[in-house]
């Protein structure tokens, strides 16, 4: 289970975000955030959010309702819950103000091969030709650019996304169940966006 | 470009206008591909033969998902979390229906207070869908803009609003159901785990300023500019003598039709349209279409409205009963309120229910329930065999029922609006048929509109 990195949050400089569920190809955005976390890094936060809308919980947490407590019951400052710390529910980090980063890491239904990795630095239309798993409408591309309508983005905003094919595998047992290589790919691609995430935070 | 830019694939003249001639009549064909900012995908055709309105189709060309066929065989106890799966918007309610059906066949008595906590989480549902439609997905409609995105960039603080509005309902789904999308803690008999009293006492001051936000959201919203269009209703919802219509009640209609849950499949019958993978349900008792959702509970129960939404929908000078589709968004508001504060209610009185489920012995058995979706009346029927595994499951969605009403009202409403262009027209439609809050991937499951006018 990923850390809970709470302790931190009034010094979160960066947050890194998986989008997705714990189930198919759809988890390898959670898996990153969850691995990440693992390497207990200072001043970043990992956090996992079931669907792109849930970054405008995340990102407005401290514009949001009410006193935030942590599981104690103790008053952390103003914000509201806002996605689960991989795994548990955040209470109390602050959103990313104007000189922090935002990484957001997300299964995408590409051309291939299956595990390919790809960069995009918000704003960039070419996110909107994603095919990420959203609901209502409320696609990666609309949830950033609503956000950074209303103010709530950092000054840096990078998309990871993780190439599942054109077919994605949403059964619920895990990615390729009978497809070794599928799963294996994915498997690769995760360690080594986390490689990649941890250099980038180690030049930071 | 925006999502709805993208969505929004009006195609080229040969297919989206279309003047033919043919033995002296004119056929003049408008295609808009896809009506956004609903759940799932679909398509709407209207043709026009000699200027004159011809026939409106609401297609739904999403996969069939055969969600009841999936059910077969599988131990009853994993209903309420396959079945959530028909919805990312409003899987409670699935829950919901699913276990009062099984819970009704098996002779299961859940008790008060797990009733009251089922309550609490339907309220944090109707909070995150309710708030995501108005603010989101429907206002702009009324304020002259595309989309939530360019309506943001003007009106930052009633979208921030919105978002708030929504974000105190989802935490406490998320509270209750265990995660915000697609809840994992509803079980038959109660909960897998009950929250603690202490634990949801902490969302008290959430809820309360919650209630505030929306309370100024519904005056704002009631001053939206509302076409001038009434339809005849046959309204259908839930009613239950003390409550607001959520989980328990009669089937009760606009025309005195009162039946329970058993009689529902011999007065709503489904059929089958050429044109859509989702089935359509009438009356067969009087081939009437019907409406389901916010204005129908609203319409039929205003009354049962908690103290403040009461006290607001008065303010407002909501008249009722309304005939006007386009203040589905003033009930779905009032709805937001009412579920606010029911929610504070609840809290206040609530005690951590001890065992959070009751026990049951499976075996051989039918039963139905209906509860109130977000969007309407979800009936849910299973027959249950000896070892406790599902025989048989029938479930039929809100949106289902609610299709052959917004082909009727469609068919009122386009005779008025023949003489505009082909683009206006289709967004005129497009915006009727958002009245609904369609949730197109429950109903089998984007919205495309075609139209075909004939000169």
């Amino acid at each position: 289970m990923a850390r809970d990195t709470t302790e931190t949050a009034g010094e979160v400089a960066t947050r890194i975000v998986g989008v997705g569920s714990p189930h198919g190809d759809d988890r390898v955005g959670w898996a990153v955030a969850s691995r990440f976390a693992a390497v207990r890094f200072p001043r970043v936060q990992a956090v996992t959010i079931a669907s792109p809308i849930g970054l405008l919980d995340l990102l407005g947490e401290d514009r949001l309702l009410g006193d935030v407590r942590d599981r104690a019951g103790a008053v952390r400052g103003k914000g509201h819950s806002g996605g689960n710390l991989c795994g548990e529910t955040v209470r109390g980090g602050n959103a990313c103000g104007a000189g922090d980063r935002l990484i957001v890491c997300d299964a995408f239904a590409g051309e291939g091969p299956v595990g390919r990795l790809q960069r995009w630095d918000w704003p960039d239309s070419a996110i909107e030709s994603v095919r990420s798993f959203g609901t209502h409408d409320v696609s990666l591309a609309t949830a950033l650019e609503l956000a950074g309508n209303l103010g709530l983005l950092p000054s840096s905003v990078i998309v990871w996304g993780i190439d599942v094919g054109p077919s994605p595998r949403l059964d619920p047992f895990g990615s390729g169940v009978g497809e070794p290589s599928r799963a294996a790919a994915l498997e690769s691609a995760v360690g080594r966006l986390v490689r990649r995430l941890v250099q980038e935070v180690n030049g930071a | 470009m925006n999502r709805d830019d993208l969505n929004r694939d009006v195609t080229n003249a040969d297919d989206s206008h279309r003047d033919d001639v043919q033995g002296g009549v004119t056929t003049r064909s408008i295609r808009v591909e896809n009506l956004t900012r609903v759940e799932g995908e679909g398509g709407l055709d209207i043709r026009l033969r000699s200027g004159a309105l011809d026939d409106v189709k609401l297609n739904i060309f999403e996969s069939p998902r055969f969600f009841e066929a999936m059910l077969r065989g599988r131990p009853l106890e994993e209903t309420p979390d396959i079945t959530a799966r028909i919805c990312g918007i409003c899987p409670v309610a699935y829950q919901m229906s699913s276990v009062h059906a099984l819970e009704r066949a098996l002779g299961v008595d859940a008790g008060e207070e797990i009733r009251r906590l089922r309550r609490l989480l339907y309220c944090a549902e109707w909070i995150e869908s309710h708030a995501l439609h108005v603010h989101l997905l429907h206002a702009p409609d009324f304020l002259g803009y595309p989309g939530s995105l360019e309506m943001s960039r003007d009106l930052p603080e009633e979208v921030t609003r919105g978002l708030q509005i929504r974000k105190a309902g989802n935490a406490l789904l998320e509270l209750i159901g265990g995660r915000a999308v697609h809840p994992i803690n509803v079980a038959v008999g109660g909960f897998y785990k009950a929250p603690g009293r202490e634990t949801l006492r902490r969302l008290v001051p959430d809820l309360q300023a919650g209630l505030r936000l929306a309370i100024d959201a519904t005056r704002w919203v009631a001053g939206f500019d509302f076409p001038d269009f009434e339809q005849t209703y046959d309204t259908v919802c839930l009613v239950h003598p003390d409550e607001y219509p959520m989980c328990e009640g009669r089937i009760e209609a606009s025309d005195g039709l009162s039946i329970t849950s058993d009689e529902f499949e011999s007065v709503f019958v489904e059929r089958q349209v050429e044109h859509s993978t989702a089935m359509q349900s009438i009356r067969s008792d009087t081939g009437a279409t019907y409406l389901l959702g916010p204005l129908a509970r609203i319409n039929g129960c205003r009354d049962r409205l908690m103290p403040a939404a009461r006290r607001l929908a008065d303010e407002i000078g909501l008249q009722t009963p309304c005939r006007n589709p386009y203040q589905m968004i003033v009930a779905r508001s009032l709805e937001i309120v009412h579920a606010y504060e029911e929610s504070l209610q609840i809290i206040a009185g609530y005690h951590q229910p001890k065992p959070s489920r009751v026990e049951y012995r499976p075996h051989a058995a039918a039963g139905s329930a209906v509860t109130e979706a977000p969007r309407g009346m979800l009936y849910h029927r299973y027959r249950i065999d000896e070892g406790g595994a599902i025989g048989e499951a029938n479930i039929i969605p809100p949106t289902s029922q609610n299709q052959s009403q917004i082909e009727r009202d469609l068919r009122s409403f386009l005779p008025g609006i023949l003489e505009m262009d082909d683009d206006e027209l289709a967004k005129r439609c497009e915006k009727l048929v958002r009245c609904y809050d369609p949730c197109i991937s429950c109903s089998t499951h984007f919205l495309k509109v075609r139209i075909d006018r004939g000169g």
